[in-house]
């Protein structure tokens, strides 16, 4: 009896709740019509002629990301970084990895193969993210994947043999976060010791602040200037973060 | 009366599904179906973002083709932005992901259940 009237009463409060939402969500305008913010943003992000506002992206989202909002991305890397720490303090003490058996030798063999598509797909991912789809978190998730694959089929106690461990893994995820904040106050440094203007996380140059990254390798390969080198940051930040919680989550109890 | 044109109809599925995952978030009593229904919750409310940021008729993602006009890339690409905060949202929402997982291991670990009204019995 009592499970029924549970029953009715959610869905009489999802009902409501529904009823509400909708109500609110109608007053929004209807969808179709990108507004003025998101247009400067398409206008200007690959806009040869007005190089005062682009950021030398041929993807905007990508743009957005590192060049117009940044700092956004910034703390929000932090906040991951934050995640991770505070899962690597729960389980403080299991530095070990122990090895065990793993799959049969045909799963074993193919991961070890597929291990290695996997990550060049997770660097072709992050490095022509300013012309692609993708970025440093995809890059990154990708990259976790290849060391769970490892895991899952070799055991945990087989990534030292890839010279990989817990502590090399937070060093290398602080080597990612290192980068980012390194690249982000250059252009403050520069401008500390040349007396010129330039801001933090500055990706290409301005009429009044002139400094800037390279916008191309060469004669014509685009480099997107800050853009790539900070993904590749990201992308080891991120990979190593879920290789670390992955490996804590997937600790048993009688391990402890 | 309220009229919903077809362009409002995934206002509605967002709706709904936002509150689904609310009534889950408060009143399921076990933990980790607490927590999926929070992360669902933030996937409606991305969806929110993706559903505002399309622009209907030809459009085209947010990457310039080679040759192409900034201004007729402008009027025909969809929102960056709407994909922007959605790509931070879903970092920001892992790092809670893994943050709870682990909170919910340990509650496991230290009552034996992560059913909220069994651990409410436990504590008298």
């Amino acid at each position: 009896m009592n499970s029924w009237r549970g029953s009715v009463l959610g869905v009489l409060f999802v009902a409501l709740m529904s009823s509400i939402l909708i109500y609110a969500f109608l007053g929004y305008p209807e969808p179709g019509y990108v507004r003025p913010l998101g247009e400067f943003y398409l206008f200007n992000t690959y806009n040869f002629e007005n190089q005062d506002w682009w950021s030398a992206s041929p993807n905007a989202v990508t743009g957005l990301l590192w060049d117009y909002r940044g700092y956004d991305t910034l703390y929000e890397t932090m906040v991951f970084y934050v995640g991770i720490a505070a899962v690597a303090m729960f389980f403080e003490g299991h530095s070990k990895l122990r090895k065990t058996g793993g799959m049969t030798v045909i799963v074993r063999a193919t991961a070890r193969l597929v291990f290695v598509f996997i990550l060049t797909s997770a660097f072709a991912i992050t490095i022509f993210s300013i012309k692609t789809p993708g970025g440093g978190f995809q890059g990154g998730s990708i990259m976790a994947i290849a060391y769970i694959a490892i895991i899952v089929s070799l055991s945990r106690g087989f990534l030292p043999e890839m010279s990989i461990d817990l502590e090399k893994a937070h060093i290398a995820k602080i080597v990612g976060l290192v980068l980012i904040a390194g690249l982000t106050i250059v252009p403050v440094l520069y401008s500390l010791t040349s007396g010129s203007v330039a801001y933090a996380l500055q990706n290409q140059p301005k009429a009044w602040a002139p400094f800037g990254y390279p916008t191309f390798l060469g004669l014509t390969s685009l480099s997107g200037g800050l853009i790539i080198p900070i993904q590749l940051g990201e992308m080891i930040h991120v990979g190593m973060g879920f290789t670390i919680m992955f490996l804590l989550l997937t600790i048993k109890e009688k391990e402890d | 009366m309220v009229i919903v044109t077809a362009g409002q109809l995934p206002y509605i599925l967002v709706a709904i599904m936002a509150a689904i995952c609310i009534y889950a978030a408060l009143f399921k009593s076990n933990l980790f179906k607490k927590m999926l229904a929070m992360f669902l919750l933030t996937d409606a409310v991305n969806l929110l973002f993706i559903i505002q940021g399309y622009r209907i008729g030809g459009a085209i993602p947010p990457i310039i083709p080679p040759g192409m006009d900034p201004s007729e890339f402008a009027l025909r690409a969809v929102d960056p932005l709407a994909h922007y905060f959605v790509v931070t949202a879903v970092v920001i929402g892992l790092a809670e992901v893994a943050t709870l997982t682990v909170l919910i291991i340990y509650t496991y670990r230290h009552y034996g259940t992560i059913e909220t009204k069994k651990i409410k019995e436990l504590r008298g």
